[in-house]
């Protein structure tokens, strides 16, 4: 089993070994997002986002809460792009978060979303949000899905 | 161990989405400490330092950095290039990088230059600007490059083995110094 700590603390860490890891991984991954430094921690929810583990989608849910920090939101809104099922109320958290930086991530995992349900989600970004470019970066992707 | 190395420049710039928590000049400044501990004859000039308004890209989603590919919006960010010369190289202060890097080094033909987030290590601008540079990672916590990150590096200023040295050198990205010093070290 590799070292989880020296996969996160690289400066460009190799997230492809999260395949590697599953259920007994969590609980460590937590403890650092709660009290890592931002960086590190945001490495670690994203990280976990790729876990092959049933617990990955509570981790992601509770990243984004609205008391959490930016670099943990935006992390967590990335990583639903690698997340199977049970996505919907996450994206919709994500999507109405106040940062663009967040909104722009869960955006951009729209892509990888089941289509009956990123085609929806991005009519109504489109249709609803304030900034130019992130209607544009909806636009875009939903014209890749098609 | 190298001799009075003929210096070598490299012109840097720097344009700022977001204020990184280090000060610009001290990150350099510890660049060019890794350079001249090794006594690698390489002078760091910063050229120009400049502001940018681009919030959409101030969370930078990246490909993977390892691959030295580039995203499109890798490809937005380093057209800007605004009073850069062709092989000048340019770093890029962002937020962060999706998903999340201390710094990633890949770049567009043509345009060379590095990504560094606002809460990036001390060594991490080093250790970018030597994957620019052509160096590639290693495996030992006393030296730049190390795979496990600069925040782990022991005994710094972080080393730079001799191969690392005639590879950077040999980079197109570095040119004779207009004023012909020698690294005197």
């Amino acid at each position: 089993m590799r070292d989880l700590e020296s996969i996160l603390r690289a400066n460009e860490p190799r997230y492809y070994l999260a395949v590697e890891f599953q259920d007994e991984i969590i609980p460590r991954l937590r403890e650092i997002i709660e009290v890592g430094e931002a960086l590190f921690a945001s490495k670690a929810v994203y990280f976990a986002s790729l876990v092959r583990s049933s617990e990955v989608v509570n981790v992601i849910g509770s990243c984004l809460r609205p008391g959490k920090s930016k670099e943990i939101r935006v992390a967590a809104a990335a990583g639903l792009r690698n997340l199977k099922d049970g996505t919907t109320a996450l994206f919709e958290t994500a999507l109405s978060d106040e940062d663009l930086c967040v909104r722009k991530a869960a955006i951009y995992s729209l892509r990888t979303a089941p289509k009956s349900f990123a085609v929806p989600m991005l009519l109504k970004i489109i249709q609803e949000e304030d900034l130019p470019f992130l209607k544009e970066l909806a636009a875009k992707i939903l014209k890749e899905i098609g | 161990m190298n001799g009075n190395l003929p210096l070598k420049c490299l012109r840097l710039h720097a344009k700022v989405l977001f204020e990184p928590d280090m000060e610009i000049e001290d990150a350099i400044a510890k660049a060019q400490k890794v350079f001249d501990s090794a006594r690698a004859g390489i002078r760091i000039d910063l050229v120009t330092t400049e502001e940018i308004r681009l919030p959409h890209l101030e969370c930078l989603e990246t490909a993977p950095c390892e691959d030295n590919i580039v995203g499109p919006e890798q490809e937005d960010l380093f057209n800007n290039r605004e009073d850069v010369m062709p092989g000048d190289v340019v770093a890029y202060f962002v937020y962060m990088t999706v998903p999340p890097n201390d710094g990633c080094a890949g770049f567009p033909e043509g345009k060379p230059g590095f990504v560094i987030v606002h809460n990036a290590d001390q060594w991490t601008l080093a250790h970018e600007l030597g994957h620019v540079l052509g160096l590639e990672h290693v495996f030992d916590r006393f030296f730049l490059m190390v795979e496990g990150g600069t925040a782990q590096i022991k005994d710094p200023p972080p080393d730079l083995s001799a191969e690392e040295i005639e590879c950077m050198r040999d980079s197109e990205f570095l040119v004779d110094c207009e004023d012909g010093e020698e690294d005197g070290q």
